[in-house]
């Protein structure tokens, strides 16, 4: 969809070392380390309030970190304005400037700049021509749709041809659909002019889709930063488990499981798991089974024997909602699967899917 | 129902409707009625006497000198009122110590009757021990001077206090329209390097213009009809030289009784404000981004 002939910018690294941001009592981000590899897709993904638009902010120089360094390209810009920082940024609200046009909202950076005419002239002519936006450069940005404006910011942002761009939740003000496709517009452009780029979202789809890392934030701290395939196979505490997915990891008292499940038809890998994980994490707490939705199944002969709650029928999947002991969990069925309801559910999932976690500390039990 | 939606709607709009007429409508139709009349005496009514008040108007100096004591006033109190009043609003919203009592304290012209602060203003001006005077003659040795006593100066002193009372109420509209610009735009001039007064020339005045305008028309009115102080401190003299058109229709209208006249010296000034305000709209129109 999008088509550009410059040569790729090259992008930059940028470095957080120890990163904090305090505001009186109030700890925004604790000790932040971060790295963001040349050229990469990093997006900060977190709830609310869990400081990953802070990390940016500090990122821009929009905001100045209370202590640790902030480098781009093994420079130290900790103390730099962000108009040195060299980088280009997208915010939430686009903060297009509501009395100029189009074509001077896009030129806003070569004209503060004093780029010559004739470049700012050929610049914007191919910026607007990859964003589609040849038709509109006149109109001013109340006079165009949420999505265009969004072009615009965007616009605005790679014109330059910065070697790092950040965005603010460019997306959350878009509707699903659009918010979609231009998801994957984002993405191809990043791909194809080559810079760095940093994005803030709490969207895990928008994560799981774009990036090349994803850092997923909790109360000012980086609860785990990877590949979206690391984030979801592997997720490092309870709090990843819970987060990411839809719906996500299905989180159960180990010792239910085991009550409910009979001996010899399946899941005796159970047990032996759970007594290697009891001996790793060399405490009295209770142990916690991760697992999946879509990796439940049932079969006629398993063993774990489940109480359904609930179904939710989503034409492609079925959702079963059933109690193991104390514990409640979510299981994806294919769509086709018959289930009559208030019946006993045997249950049956495979070893390999099998996360355990100790409820205390929320770290994951590594067992291989 | 659609008959009582009708009454509705006229009991809603009759509070605004019947105050307007009685003090604004009839008064001015009433006026310019009148400008056509020779003044009623107890003995004889009001009689037609055409365009007469008009002619006496063109031959009248004292007219001609109020309306260019009024031209130099306007001139003195709009540009240096407006210009101030945005300087301190742009200071008053920065992060300032203590900005609220700064702005408290730009507002404070606004609230106090001008009647009252013009007897401040008068000590200030007098001649010897006056505020002004002591300090000229005690920095610099500079003889007393008597600026409300001169023709040459008095002007000059009554544009002073009309800046001084206008420049806080300007900046308290100005202020407003400075919070009602988000933040972000200011991060996003940071971020491709604007300086600060490139964004302001480029972002922040052009989205103020809307408040300019209004700000303008409102100077331009008050020009004319701020004269509190020219009863308390100079009585429009020495020699009419601080006698600004609204001053002049007063004395004419409640001191020598020529109400006739009163009115027709009150149509030129609706004439020339309705002119005024038009064209201002007119100027500005071209040049203002609304949201």
């Amino acid at each position: 969809m999008i088509q550009t002939s410059s040569l790729p910018t090259p992008g930059q690294a940028i470095e957080l070392a120890a990163v904090t941001k305090q505001w009186g009592e109030t700890v925004a981000l604790k000790q932040i380390d971060l790295t963001v590899a040349p050229g990469t897709f990093t997006v900060l993904l977190g709830p609310s309030g869990c400081g990953k638009s802070t990390t940016l902010r500090i990122i821009a120089g929009l905001e100045s970190a209370s202590s640790g360094t902030v480098s781009i390209a093994d420079r130290d810009v900790t103390l730099l304005p962000p108009s040195e920082r060299d980088l280009a940024m997208v915010f939430q609200s686009y903060a297009l400037f509501p009395h100029l046009s189009v074509a001077e909202n896009i030129l806003f950076g070569l004209k503060v700049r004093r780029t010559p005419k004739k470049q700012q002239r050929e610049r914007l002519l191919h910026t607007a021509d990859v964003l589609g936006l040849s038709p509109y450069l006149s109109r001013k940005p109340s006079q165009l749709s949420g999505g265009q404006q969004q072009r615009v910011a965007l616009g605005r942002a790679i014109i330059a041809e910065k070697p790092i761009c950040l965005m603010d939740e460019p997306l959350s003000n878009l509707d699903a659909k659009l918010r979609n496709s231009m998801r994957m517009e984002i993405r191809e452009l990043q791909q194809t002019l080559g810079f760095s780029m940093v994005y803030v979202t709490h969207d895990q789809a928008e994560a799981i889709t774009m990036a090349d890392q994803v850092v997923l934030m909790q109360e000012g701290e980086i609860a785990q930063a990877g590949t979206p395939r690391e984030i979801y196979q592997t997720p490092a505490t309870i709090f990843v488990a819970g987060f990411i997915g839809t719906p996500p990891m299905n989180l159960i008292k180990a010792a239910d499981v085991l009550q409910a499940t009979a001996p010899g038809k399946g899941m005796e890998f159970l047990r032996g798991m759970h007594d290697s994980a009891a001996n790793l994490s060399q405490s009295t707490s209770e142990l916690l089974i991760g697992i999946r939705p879509e990796h439940i199944g049932t079969q006629q002969q398993a063993s774990i024997s489940a109480k359904i709650l609930g179904m939710e029928y989503l034409g492609s999947d079925l959702l079963v909602t059933c109690r193991i002991g104390e514990s409640i969990l979510l299981a994806r069925m294919p769509g086709n699967t018959e289930i009559a309801a208030n019946e006993t559910l045997p249950l049956v999932w495979a070893e390999e899917n099998t996360a355990w976690f100790d409820s205390n500390s929320g770290a994951r039990i590594r067992l291989d | 129902m659609a008959k009582r939606e009708w009454i509705y709607g006229w009991l809603f709009l009759s509070p605004a409707l019947i105050f307007l007429f009685t003090f604004t409508h009839y008064p001015a139709v009433n006026t310019i009625i009148s400008s056509f009349f020779s003044t009623p005496k107890g003995r004889r009514p009001a009689k037609f006497i055409g365009p007469e008040n008009y002619q006496a108007l063109i031959e009248d100096e004292v007219f001609w000198t109020v309306l260019e004591n009024n031209f130099w006033f306007a001139v003195g109190t709009i540009p240096t009122s407006i210009l101030l009043a945005l300087a301190m609003a742009l200071w008053v919203n920065s992060q300032l110590k203590g900005r609220t009592l700064a702005r408290m304290a730009y507002f404070a012209p606004t609230v106090l009757p001008l009647i009252a602060v013009a007897n401040i203003w008068l000590f200030f001006y007098t001649p010897g021990f006056g505020l002004i005077d002591q300090l000229r003659g005690g920095l610099f040795n500079l003889p007393a001077s008597n600026l409300l006593g001169n023709p040459d100066t008095v002007l000059a002193a009554m544009i002073v206090v009309a800046i001084w009372k206008e420049a806080g109420f300007f900046m308290i509209f100005y202020l407003a329209a400075l919070q009602s610009i988000p933040p972000v735009l200011k991060e996003a001039a940071d971020v491709e390097g604007a300086s600060n007064f490139y964004y302001l020339r480029r972002i922040v005045i052009p989205l103020l213009m809307p408040t300019t305008l209004f700000i303008s028309v409102n100077a331009v009115i008050n020009s004319f009809r701020l004269v509190d102080h020219i009863f308390v401190m100079t009585d429009g003299g020495p020699n009419n030289a601080s006698s600004l058109l609204l001053f002049y229709i007063y004395e004419t209208a409640f001191q020598y009784w020529q109400t006739g006249y009163a009115a027709t010296l009150t149509v030129v000034m609706l004439i020339l404000l309705s002119i005024l305000a038009i064209g201002q709209f007119f100027l500005f129109d071209r040049k203002i981004h609304y949201r």
